[in-house]
């Protein structure tokens, strides 16, 4: 049996794992994507194995998940009965995508794994960011009529009647849809949160886009299909014995405090600005993704050997790039944040001012 | 209309000034217990690395240990930095 060690922690780790753990949480909170996507990454880039990346990552969202579920339930924009059907259907996805994993382990190694997450991130990534973008860039162009109209898929897709499987949800002004259209999309979320532990990348575009589920809605129903997927997920991956949980509870150290920021965040913003977050934040990772494939393809085989100082070369470019799309993601979600906040009490005191005025005129 | 407005900015501020000199103590309180159990990871670091490679080595029991240890965690920390965003005045917008 191949050896396997987790990684041994230093000082310069755990403050690593805990900033960026912050962060990821803050993403999280703010965009309902676990965050997973900066740190599934930078935990490899730290050196833990894919695997155990993908495992111990898990391990700390479900906590974190359930922890920023509760805070934005107090806001009211959770459909918790949207989230338990898709996280019912996404566990199910899990265990398909976990089985996948190993399998790819056994078969091709640490490397192999570490190819397969990348390459899914890349096509992942690279699709739904640019979706996102564009739809991103619409909704801060347009009127506020144009914010309200569904998107033509969506449309569609609540347009369908199959007696038997038609369900009302709170997040779609209570209009039915068919299960047959959200048993998939809980089960994509799940396959890919297992094997690349990012459900969110699939989750919140996919109720956007297919179900017409307004963005911050989206957002903060992912977080409980990320609860009962994560759930899920970590016990499969605990009973394995790959889930590092010292790492998982330096990340969620950092993370915990993000994910309440990122929360409270939600209240000030608009959707276009969580929508183009969201796009920055996922294109900026995919090109970080990119920089590293080399590596891994010369890896296994597919290309010619890299010397020691491409790899190191590429490695180091990859995890700057990472790190600015933490920096930048982080960035802008506290500025909208802060934005929104002075707004906010410029329009009280204005408020407060007028009623004095008004009561003197 | 003005009296109205400053009532209710009243009682949402006297509200607000309680709720702060409870929730230092408390948070302090939550701050603490947090920094012990992380204390407690540190200290019992190499015992878990253990408990997951003897979980691969067909062990499953000990599998619960991490598990449990995720929501004990959650519970403590997720309570605690609430408190400490809320005693730092940054709330959400209702």
């Amino acid at each position: 049996m191949e050896t396997f060690n987790f990684l041994d922690l230093n000082a310069t780790t755990v403050v690593v794992l805990f900033v960026v753990g912050f962060i990821g949480g803050l993403a999280s909170g703010f965009i309902g994507s676990g965050g997973a996507f900066v740190l599934t990454p930078a935990m490899m880039s730290l050196g833990v194995p894919a695997i155990v990346a993908v495992a111990s990552n898990m391990a700390h969202k479900f906590p974190k998940a359930l922890v920023g579920a509760i805070k934005r339930a107090k806001y009211g924009q959770v459909d918790v009965k949207l989230g338990v059907v898709m996280g019912l259907f996404a566990e199910g996805g899990v265990f398909i995508g976990k089985e996948i994993m190993t399998g790819i382990r056994t078969r091709f190694g640490d490397t192999g794994t570490d190819l397969y997450v990348s390459a899914v991130f890349i096509v992942v990534l690279a699709i739904v960011g640019t979706v996102v973008l564009r739809d991103g860039l619409h909704s801060r162009r347009g009127t506020t009529q144009t914010n309200c109209e569904l998107p033509r898929l969506a449309r569609w897709v609540r347009s369908i009647h199959v007696p038997g499987t038609m369900m009302k949800f709170r997040s779609m002004n209570d209009a039915s849809v068919s299960l047959l259209f959200v048993a998939p999309l809980g089960l994509a979320t799940g396959m890919l949160a297992a094997s690349i532990a990012v459900g969110g990348f699939i989750g919140v575009p996919a109720v956007m886009y297919f179900l017409g589920v307004p963005a911050i809605m989206a957002s903060a129903t992912e977080l409980v299909i990320a609860f009962v997927m994560g759930t899920g997920g970590s016990l499969f991956y605990a009973w394995e014995g790959f889930v590092d949980i010292r790492l998982s509870m330096i990340i969620l150290a950092g993370s915990l405090f993000g994910v309440q920021l990122g929360a409270i965040g939600t209240t000030y913003a608009r959707e276009s600005s969580v929508k183009l977050v969201m796009a920055m934040i996922m294109l900026m990772v995919l090109v970080s993704r990119v920089i590293q494939l080399p590596v891994y393809l010369a890896g296994i085989g597919m290309l010619a050997p890299l010397t020691a100082a491409t790899r190191e070369l590429l490695g180091t470019l990859s995890f700057v790039t990472l790190a600015l799309a933490l920096i930048a993601g982080a960035g802008a979600i506290l500025a909208t944040m802060f934005k929104g906040m002075t707004e906010h009490r410029h329009i009280a005191s204005a408020v407060v001012d007028t009623a004095g005025q008004s009561a003197h005129g | 209309m003005r009296r109205i407005v400053e009532y209710h900015l009243a009682a949402f501020e006297s509200q607000h000034e309680t709720h702060r000199s409870t929730g230092a103590g408390v948070t302090i309180a939550l701050g603490t217990l947090s920094s012990s159990l992380y204390g407690g990871l540190y200290a019992y670091s190499g015992e878990l690395v253990e408990l997951a490679e003897m979980t691969r080595d067909g062990e499953k029991g000990w599998f619960v240990v991490p598990i449990a240890i995720a929501f004990l965690f959650s519970l403590v920390h997720g309570t605690f930095t609430g408190h400490f965003w809320d005693l730092l005045g940054l709330k959400g917008k209702h």
